[in-house]
Order: C-alpha cells, then sequence, then structure tokens
C-alpha cells in the first residue's frame, strides 16, 4: 500500500494530477494493475488517498525533525538554522514529495473539492511553525504567519527556478534574513 | 497600405483563439487543454484551430507568450503611474496592494495561469524562459518601489517581498473559496513590508 502511494506521489509530482493513473502507478510501483483498482475505487480516490499520505509523511518528517533537534530551540539563531537545515532536507531528500504538494495545491486553485484537504495542510503549517515561533518572546505574534507565507513561496520558488541548488542557497540565505529581522521585533 | 479585411479577420481569429487558450490555462489547467475545448470557448470551428496551431504545444506556448506581453504592459503602465515625492511607506503598501487586488480580481485567470507557468517550466523550455520573465517583472518592480522609497539594497528587499506575495497568493488561492477580504490581505502586504523595510 506504501509502495503504491509512495509511486503515485513521484507520478503526481512528476506530471501533475493528470498523469496519475492506476495503470501509470501501477508500473512504476512493479505491482499489477489489479492491486491498485483493489486499493482505489476510482482515479479521484487514489488522487486524492495520495495526496493525504503525502501531507502525512510531511507532518512526521517535521515533527522528527524538531524531535532530532538535540539543543533544543532557545533563541531565533536556532529557528533560523533550524529552518535553513529543513529547507535543505525537503528540497534535496523529499523534493518530489514537495513539488506534489505545490502540484496539487494549484490544482485545488482550479478545483473547489479539494480545498478542504489544502486547508487541513495549512493547519498543520499553521500549528507546526506556530509552535516554533511562540517559544521566543522577542517575536512579535504575527511572526510565525510572516514566516510560514515566506516559506510557501521560497519552497516554490526553489522548486520551479532553475538551477535548483544556486535558488536553495538563495532561499536559505533569505530565511536567514528574514528570521534575524523578525527576531528584531521593536514594540 | 491597409490591410486586407481577410487578413484583419484572420488575425482576429488567431487572438480569439489564444486568448482562449490562456484562459483555459488558468481555469482548468494546461494539461486539460485541447483543440476542441478552445474551439468551444473561442467559439471557432475546430478546423480552424488546427489550422493556426497544429500541435497542442503550440497552442500552449502562443498562450504563454501572450501572457508574457500582457504582463510586461501592466508592469510597464504601473510604473509609469508611480507619482514622484509620495510618501515612501504608505505609497509602496498602496502600489502592493493594487497589485494583489488585480491578481485577486479581474486578472484571477492570469495570475493562475502564471502559477501553471511556473510548474509547466521543469518540463518545457518555452514556459521555462515566460515563468522567468514573469518573475524578472514582479522583482524589478518590487526593487523600482524600495528604491523609491530611499532604501538602500532594494533588489534584496525585492526578493524577500516576492516569497511572501507567492506564498500569501498559492495559500489563498489554493485554499480559499473567494478571494481573501482586501482588510486580511492590507494586514498580510503590511507584514511584508514590514519586514522588508527593516531588512
Amino acid at each position: 500500500m506504501d509502495k503504491i502511494l509512495a509511486a503515485a506521489a513521484d507520478i503526481l509530482a512528476e506530471g501533475g494530477p493528470r498523469a496519475v493513473t492506476h495503470r501509470s502507478v501501477a508500473a512504476l510501483a512493479g505491482v499489477s494493475l489489479s492491486a491498485t483498482t483493489y486499493y482505489f475505487a476510482s482515479k479521484q480516490d487514489l488522487v486524492l488517498r495520495t495526496f493525504e499520505w503525502a501531507m502525512a509523511q510531511a507532518r512526521d518528517r517535521y515533527d522528527r525533525a524538531v524531535a532530532a533537534y538535540s539543543q533544543g530551540m532557545t533563541s531565533m539563531g536556532d529557528l533560523a538554522d533550524f529552518t535553513t537545515a529543513s529547507m535543505a532536507d525537503e528540497l534535496r531528500t523529499w523534493r518530489l514529495a514537495n513539488l506534489a504538494w505545490y502540484e496539487w495545491l494549484v490544482e485545488a486553485a482550479r478545483n473547489p473539492a479539494l480545498r478542504t484537504i489544502t486547508a487541513a495542510s495549512f493547519r498543520d503549517m499553521d500549528r507546526f511553525w506556530g509552535e516554533q515561533t511562540a517559544q521566543f518572546q522577542d517575536a512579535s505574534p504575527e511572526a510565525g504567519q510572516t514566516l510560514i507565507d515566506f516559506l510557501v513561496g521560497e519552497y516554490f520558488l526553489a522548486l520551479t527556478v532553475e538551477p535548483p541548488e544556486e535558488a536553495l542557497a538563495q532561499g536559505q540565505a533569505r530565511a536567514r534574513q528574514l528570521i534575524e529581522t523578525l527576531a528584531r521585533h521593536e514594540v | 497600405m491597409p490591410a486586407a479585411p481577410n487578413q484583419d479577420r484572420s488575425k482576429e481569429t488567431y487572438d480569439r483563439i489564444v486568448s482562449a487558450t490562456l484562459d483555459l490555462i488558468g481555469r482548468i489547467g494546461p494539461a486539460e487543454v485541447d483543440h476542441r475545448k478552445i474551439a468551444e470557448a473561442a467559439g471557432v470551428s475546430l478546423a480552424r484551430t488546427t489550422y493556426y496551431f497544429a500541435s497542442r504545444q503550440d497552442m500552449l506556448h502562443a498562450a504563454y507568450e501572450r501572457l508574457l506581453d500582457m504582463d510586461q504592459a501592466w508592469f510597464a503602465t504601473a510604473r509609469r503611474g508611480l507619482k514622484p515625492n509620495a510618501n515612501a511607506r504608505e505609497d509602496v503598501l498602496a502600489q502592493v496592494m493594487n497589485l494583489a487586488s488585480v491578481d485577486f480580481g479581474r486578472r484571477r485567470g492570469q495570475a493562475m495561469a502564471c502559477l501553471a507557468v511556473a510548474l509547466e517550466a521543469r518540463r518545457d523550455e518555452t514556459a521555462a524562459q515566460v515563468y522567468a520573465g514573469l518573475l524578472r517583472h514582479r522583482r524589478e518592480y518590487f526593487a523600482r518601489l524600495f528604491e523609491r522609497a530611499g532604501l538602500d539594497r532594494p533588489a534584496e528587499r525585492a526578493a524577500l517581498l516576492l516569497s511572501c506575495y507567492l506564498g500569501f497568493l498559492l495559500r489563498a488561492a489554493g485554499t480559499g473559496s473567494r478571494a481573501p477580504a482586501k482588510a486580511r490581505m492590507q494586514e498580510a502586504m503590511a507584514r511584508y513590508l514590514d519586514v522588508a523595510f527593516r531588512l
């Protein structure tokens, strides 16, 4: 099941939602066509569950990344280190998963039926980054929201602009600048 | 010498087909666009669309180029409309809000087409070139705004603002059933500018 969903997520990232079919997923996952039709009643069902799966994976990745951040975050400088490290991991190791997320988001902009699940995905992100920034008294309450908006745009650029490594390096430099500026909040 | 009427007519038909293609790219995405849907949307015969565009890809490319031309024209007009010596902070916010209200208002289809082009860029060379142009227009425009406000490092501030703006656009388009309220847009843009000004 995981193998099928992982293959579907890769296809979604490479070719967009239209490319995700029972046939293409079965071929990439190396399973029979009947295995995919057994688990997924329709193409819609297949695409939807692929996204839900990718979302759950992302949630786990982020939670694990924070848990693994051994020192614990005690300053905005730590948050900048964590953010730039997770950018590198997400945009290199999990590039296709992130592309799939944006393919889905842009598809949801065209199709209102998909927006319940994209909204849930943003709530995950709000919770995660909200918790990370809430630990710092020197950050304004809106700092977390600005950081999220920035990262949503910056990841999109890093995934769509060539060459990817250069886009990532520039994005990381900007993330650091942004977080340092947010930390210098004057009341 | 005036153009022959049938040349005018054929140019009009061509334009209608390209406009309909661009409109459909924004509404249903490039993957779903085909000659039949475009003929229907443009109100021309299927034969007309295949006459001007042998392949689906030719048609998409013509629409991407049109998008870039329209985008360039919009930013050129916006730059000409900038008043000298305006109050820095409020004026930059007003210009960014103007762009946002256009992206979420009458040009929503075009904004959606821009996002589609961004995703196509890694699969299609023409889309990649058009996408680079779309980004350049926004970066240059934002940089111009910061420069007018008398700030140093306008390009750095512009890049930061662009990422935030893009994030806002993606979230609002991908989750909202309608355009975000003006007050919410204004609050968000003011937050981004606060950071960009203090950078």
